[in-house]
Parts: C-alpha cells; structure tokens; sequence
C-alpha cells in the first residue's frame, strides 16, 4: 500500500517507522514544511495513487484543517483519511472535507512499540467501510485495535495529558520541582514515565493542542490548560525537539 | 540520629517502623491501643521473616533488625527519640493533641514528623512550639515495598531538619521528594485525572471498564485506573477524591463522580467485597 504521513515530531517518525516496517510504500513529510511551495509540490504529486494518509498534527487547529484540506483534496476518492483525534475531534476533522465519509479518527501515544493497540473512532459523518478499512489497515500491520467514541484525546491522550496538566499545575505552583514531581509518581504510583518527561517527548505544543481541544469540547475547569504549559510553548521550550521543556535536553545540531 | 519511634501501629506505623529497624535504627513503637501494641512486635517480626522467605532480606539483617526494635506503653518515653514519626488515623484534633503532648515531653533536638497523606504540615506543627523541627514524612502503602517518601516542609521547617530527614530516608532505603505543604501533595494530586478521566469516559460511554483499562495499561500503567480503584476499594478512593475536593475548596477539576458514590452506596467496594468495576467471585 501507498502511505503519506504528515506531522510532527515524534509522532511523524513513529508512526512512520511501523508503516515502513509493515512494508508499506511510506512517505513522510513534516507539518511545519508543508509552509514551502517546493515540499508541498513533492506532497501533491504523491497524493492521487495513495491508498492511506495519515495526518498527526497537533498544535494548531486552523493549521490542522488547512492541512486536511489539502490532502482530501490531493486524494483520489477511494482512499482513506485517517486523522489524529488528540486535538480535535474526528468529527471536527470530517467537517472540513468534502468527503467527510472517508476520515477516520484515531490515536497513538508515542513511545511506541513496533506493535501495540491503536486507538479508531468513528466520526459522526465516518461511512461503515472506511471504519472497517482503518481497522484492516492496523491490524494487518500486527496491531490490536479499540474503537473507542469520538472526542478530543480519544482515551489515552486525554488521561495522559491531564495527568500532564496537573503536575505543571504543581510545578508553577512550587509544589514541587519537575524532577521530583516526575520521581514520586514513577516511584510512588507506578507510572511508566513521570508525567513531565513524558510531555517533553510527545512535544510540549502537542499536549497543549490536546488540553485546549479537551476545554474548548467540554468546558471544564479540569481541562483548562495550565499557563505554564502556555507558556513554555509561546517561548518554543517544546520539549526534546526543541532542547528544552520542563528539561533541558541536549541541544539539537 | 539513632533512635526512631513510631507512634500508632496501624499498617503503615508497622511499615515504617520495619524499615526504620532494618535501617538500622533503635526503634520504639507506641500505640494507644494496648492489644495493638501487643500484637505489633508480634505482626512486624512476621513481616520482617516474609522478607526473608522472599529473598529480599538476609537472615542476620532481619534478626539484628528485630533485636532493635521494641514497644513502649509510654508516649513520654517514645518522644525521647531522635525521630518520632506519627501514623495514627487521619484526624486533624487526634494527630494535633498528639504532637501538643510530644513537644511538650521531648528533648529539643528532637524532630517530630507526621505520616499524614491529607492534613496540612503547618496546620500541625501549629500545635508545637518546634516548627523548625517539624515536617511531613509521608510513606505510601505498603511502607515495607513502597520506595518513596514525600518529605513535606512547612512554613517553618528548616534545613537542617530537611537534611536530617533527607539522611533518614535514605538510611531506610527510600527515595525522599521535596514537596511544599499544599493540599494532598504530590502524588495524590497529580494522580487524580488518571482516575477522574476513566470515570468520566466511562460516564460518557467513551468505552467500557476492560477497554479503558487496557488501554491504559498498553501505554505502560501496570494496572488500569477501575482495576487499581478496585484494588484500593471504591470507598477509599471516593473519600480521598472527596477530601482533595474539599481541601482545595470545592475546585472544580477534582469534584468526584456520581459513579464513585454509587458503587460505595451499593457496596461494590472492590476486591474486598468480591465485586466492584469486575466480578472478583468467579
């Protein structure tokens, strides 16, 4: 099968990397490149023979859609839009297509494993054979699937990312510091990664995409964003693909 | 710093004064409760040989261990210790009147430190005259296997007292975070939203129980939020939901869900009861 991938780091690479394993055609391209005429052209020309384009791109919404819309429009009919449901629901993602039957919503929550369970929702406007297609397309890669309702985050991300939101509640508020915040929840709770380390991985920007997609649904109090995770993002500490985030990170070449 | 005393032998009085033995220090166990107090050598000896059985402690440790600890049926002479650390029930006039009458009777150099998970560190060194010596050492359950400590500094505490701290927690093979004196601490705050979340989503309908569960627990968690809600009881889990809640004046983002009080009314209270998210009869 012919894959595009577009987003960001590390979900891009991630995501990437099992559809090249799965000996997928795979292509790549960066969200923030897609502002070049030149990347753009060499995305185009790829997009009317793709069976699948999967779209991670997590910060801004405005530039979500713009990205969506050139994809659908790029694609021929019969293939499959899978959109990452972290910072908007699949349903929102299907309302800026012409074609909203064929998106799908789905979530990943980066580090991942070369298999693992993905997370599919279907959007209120998903046609029956695209969600049956999504599912086919993970698990013929080897991956376990869990249809799940629509809603921002879908249901790792949005636990995740409040568990994320909390603890930089408690770090602006000097409860703590970042480290030992991260150290009492692995040691004191069992956490596989403590809540700060792992929001530098995914991308401090990615994560604030999933809290304002969460309050802008729902809002609630308890998905507000914490102003330190805003601004940190407005000062481009987004964590290990910048540096920077709650940690300073070896500076990237 | 030699001598530890722990005052009240619940589980987690036992826990601490286990690995404070196994630390090597002279510990003395206080307990209001005579019965208690009589069975504590009794039940921290046990757990010290099960230790052992595990291949987690080796036999001369465990009976050095044990040759150092004994009890007391005098507070008086418990708050002669170096340390006294407190773990009696959560109740912020029983632990204050405790520590009034510690201060009162212990030498000046002693440092008074309290195991509370939910009462303000301030709120009871308020009842001392020894701020400067006085903090939170908050273990978690069980203390024996747990590796952390939240040490909890008030206002007043000072640095020495938090090095000493620092130095006994590590004696006792922990590891110490430092967390300021704010409502339910470190992990019991920032450990709300993984149960608050999967509620809700269930609530929503978002999935049911096993697939949030395994979903979460496919991300790494060893256990999923409703398996570990069981696993702590529903009535536990409501209560400490409850008392962030009500510590942070009824802040909206940890308000607990209807779903936790209905299955403590209708007795579902997890693995204890044989039945709460899952069926644990069959």
């Amino acid at each position: 099968m012919k894959v595009i991938v577009v987003g960001e780091i590390p979900f891009l690479t991630e995501v990437g990397q099992v559809c090249l394993a799965a000996g997928h055609e795979t292509h790549l391209y960066l969200a923030e490149d897609m502002q070049s005429a030149q990347e753009n052209g060499r995305l185009w020309q790829q997009l009317s023979d793709a069976d699948v384009a999967i779209e991670l791109y997590h910060e801004s919404l405005s530039d979500k859609r713009q990205l969506l819309r050139a994809l659908s429009q790029g694609l021929s009919a019969r293939a499959l839009i899978l959109s990452s449901a972290l910072n908007s629901s699949a349903t929102q993602a299907a309302s800026w297509l012409d074609a909203p039957q064929r998106v799908v919503g789905f979530a990943v929550l980066p580090p991942l494993g070369a298999t693992g369970v993905v997370e599919l929702a279907r959007a209120l406007q998903t046609a029956d054979a695209a969600l049956a297609e999504a599912q086919a397309f993970w698990q013929e890669m080897g991956w376990e699937t869990a249809v799940v309702a629509d809603g921002p985050g879908l249901v790792r991300a949005r636990t995740v990312c409040c568990l994320i939101n909390e603890a930089a509640s408690a770090v602006l508020e000097g409860v703590a510091s970042a480290a030992d915040i991260d150290q009492a929840m692995r040691q004191g709770a069992n956490y596989p990664r403590g809540p700060l380390a792992w929001a530098d991985y995914l991308g401090l920007d990615a994560v604030l995409g999933v809290m304002q997609a969460l309050f802008a649904e729902w809002g609630e109090d308890r998905y507000r964003p914490s102003p330190l995770l805003r601004r940190l993002v407005m000062a481009g500490r987004l964590g290990e693909k910048s540096g920077i985030g709650f940690y300073v990170h070896k500076a990237k070449p | 710093m030699n001598r530890v005393a722990v005052i009240g032998t619940g589980t987690m009085g036992r826990g601490i004064a286990q690995v404070s033995a196994l630390g090597g220090y002279e510990v003395v166990v206080y307990d209001v409760f005579e019965q208690a107090l009589a069975n504590a050598i009794t039940l921290i000896g046990a757990s010290i040989d099960q230790g052992v059985a595990r291949g987690k402690i080796d036999r001369e440790t465990a009976v050095a261990a044990k040759a150092r600890l004994c009890i007391t049926h005098s507070l008086d002479e418990a708050a002669q210790a170096d340390l006294v650390i407190e773990a009696v029930p959560e109740d912020l006039k029983l632990k204050q009147d405790l520590f009034a009458r510690l201060d009162a009777v212990a030498p000046r150099h002693t440092i008074l430190a309290s195991n509370t998970s939910s009462l303000s560190i301030n709120s009871l060194a308020g009842s001392t005259h020894r701020g400067d010596r006085f903090l939170g050492l908050h273990f978690f359950n069980p203390a024996h296997i747990m590796k952390l400590v939240e040490v909890i500094t008030g206002d007043d505490t000072s640095a020495e007292t938090v090095a000493a701290a620092a130095e006994y927690v590590a004696r006792v093979g922990k590891t110490a975070v430092f967390c300021k004196d704010t409502p339910a601490f470190i992990v019991n705050r920032v450990a709300r939203p993984f149960y608050g979340e999967a509620l809700r989503m269930l609530g929503e309908g978002v999935a049911d129980v096993p697939t949030i569960d395994r979903l979460l627990k496919s991300v790494g968690f060893p256990m999923g939020p409703f398996e570990l809600i069981d696993l702590i009881g529903c009535d536990v889990n409501l209560s400490v939901t409850q008392s962030v809640y009500d510590a942070y004046f009824q802040e909206p983002k940890y308000r607990p869900h209807p779903i936790q009080r209905r299955m403590v009314e209708s007795g579902r209270l997890g693995r204890k009861t044989g039945r709460g998210f899952y069926d644990y009869q069959h």
